[in-house]
């Protein structure tokens, strides 16, 4: 039996070069293929879906706009990820502190939303608040984005020495917020790791294989 | 290898970060070591939760498309096409003729002097090439070029208002601005400064972020200065480092070292760099 005809993909690369000639449809296309990702760290970053939404728009109006300058040194969608999360950094600079968005605070709250508890759910994304945004924005990029420390790296415009101890200290951060939250027995008793304290802007010293 | 020598491998190491060869140191040590295979579950379980943390994202609001298809400019019609071939083709023959004519023109005699097409968006060469001999009246030459006029650091500042740069008075290690100016790079303004220290001199220029900078002949290197990657153009003892956001491309022409003063100077004069927000610089 054949199987079903398939369009032809059509690869990032050539949907880029179309882009570059101006054509409407392939940024459509691009705009198919990353909206949802550049969308949702947006969200998570600002808590708000409309800041979100609006962040979105000068991402990709930035990046259409300055797409004939795009030199294919990173992937499209880690360069078009840069741009988002500036924009969002960018706007956390200008805002003080904002109230949390009703409709992603209830999200939030509802226990069906991951299977986990309430309580605990509330933590993480509570103790997550509490980063600097920086920090936040990597934590975001690992761990619910899933991208690896070269990714992360370029995205950040940072060193991927300087990915793996923010890392660390964002997740050391973390565990002391979450033990201030909801302290567990085990951890009152004191079976935290002895050393596992990370200097402030200390490096990594990773002797890593694309370092 | 002792708990406080691994302890900092241990998060890339859950994230599979590290080389065969560390892995396997750590992986030694962790089979003996219950205090760290405590701290792996614990940094396990971590990422376990953030990932499991949804923001409530929802879907992509609908009209989103068309408020950014709104905001770039449209493809061209089939009909702007059809002009946009015509005006092509107008163009190369323009070309042609002038090609032609210039060709003339240089069999009968010519300048005796031609110069040579400028294809890069920013030119560094006349600087670059001036770094062997003065370093500073190079960078006086590269101002020049750009039309360059002396103002002063605020004016520079008011001048290049969508770029993200500071002219300060004083930068760390105890240099003091002498000059700044206001260049047009292009159709773009873009700024620069001139600062100095018992005689040693930094040049600093501020230009709209444009991708691929030209070198010539002269080779660029990624860099890391401080918590930013850029890239750089080595000649002799000199340095022009650049480290570029979104909107702002920020060079520093020094001989200072990347790792040690370069950092605090860069910070000084990008202060609001967009990949760094809300961090510390070391």
């Amino acid at each position: 039996m054949n199987s079903p005809a398939r369009a032809p993909t059509i690869t990032e690369h050539e949907l880029v070069a179309r882009c570059q000639r101006g054509d409407r449809d392939a940024q459509r296309a691009l705009y198919e293929q990353t909206c949802e990702r550049v969308f949702r760290v947006l969200v998570r970053m600002t808590h708000s879906r409309d800041v979100a939404e609006d962040l979105a728009q000068e991402t990709y109006v930035k990046a259409f706009s300055a797409i004939a300058t795009f030199d294919e040194r990173s992937g499209f969608s880690t360069w078009l990820y840069r741009i988002a999360v500036n924009e969002a950094l960018q706007w956390l600079r200008r805002k003080s502190p904002t109230s949390l968005d009703p409709a992603v605070a209830a999200s939030r709250s509802d226990p069906r939303h991951n299977g986990q508890n309430t309580e605990t759910h509330l933590d993480v994304a509570a103790a997550l608040d509490t980063l600097s945004p920086i920090d936040r924005a990597i934590l975001l990029l690992r761990y619910q984005e899933g991208l690896d420390y070269r990714a992360i790296s370029d995205v950040l415009e940072i060193a991927m020495g300087t990915v793996a101890s923010r890392l660390n200290r964002a997740r050391e951060q973390m565990r002391e917020r979450l033990v201030d939250f909801n302290p567990r027995p085990e951890e009152k008793a004191g079976s935290m790791h002895p050393n596992r304290h990370v200097q402030e802007g200390e490096s990594a010293r990773l002797p890593a294989k694309r370092l | 290898m002792r708990c406080d020598e691994v302890r900092e491998l241990l998060g890339p190491y859950v994230d599979s970060e590290l080389d065969a060869e560390s892995r396997a140191v750590v992986d030694t040590h962790v089979c003996s070591c219950d205090s760290c295979q405590c701290e792996i579950r614990d940094i396990r379980a971590l990422g376990d939760r953030i990932k499991s943390c949804g923001c409530g994202c929802g879907t992509v609001p609908p009209a989103l498309w068309d408020r950014i298809a709104n905001h770039v400019s449209p493809a061209p019609t089939p009909r702007a096409r059809g002009l946009f071939l015509r005006l092509r083709l107008f163009a190369a023959a323009a070309a042609c003729l002038l090609v032609a004519v210039g060709g003339l023109w240089l069999l009968s005699g010519g300048p005796g002097l031609i110069s040579t097409a400028q294809a890069a968006p920013v030119d560094f060469s006349v600087l670059l090439n001036g770094l062997s001999g003065d370093a500073e009246k190079a960078f006086r030459q590269f101002v020049d070029l750009y039309k360059g006029r002396r103002v002063s650091a605020s004016e520079a500042r008011r001048h290049a208002p969508q770029l993200n740069f500071a002219v300060p008075e004083d930068l760390p290690g105890g240099f003091a601005l002498q000059e700044a100016f206001a260049l047009r790079i292009g159709d773009a303004p873009a700024a620069a400064a001139i600062y100095r220290r018992d005689g040693e001199f930094i040049g600093t220029i501020f230009h709209r972020a444009i991708h691929p900078e030209d070198y010539g002949t002269y080779r660029d290197h990624p860099c890391v200065v401080g918590e930013h990657r850029g890239h750089r153009v080595d000649v002799g003892e000199w340095r022009l480092v650049h480290v570029t956001d979104v909107t702002t491309c920020h060079c520093v022409l020094s001989r200072l070292d990347e790792s040690k003063e370069l950092p605090a100077i860069l910070h000084a004069v990008a202060p609001d760099f967009q990949a760094g927000a809300g961090h510390s610089h070391p």
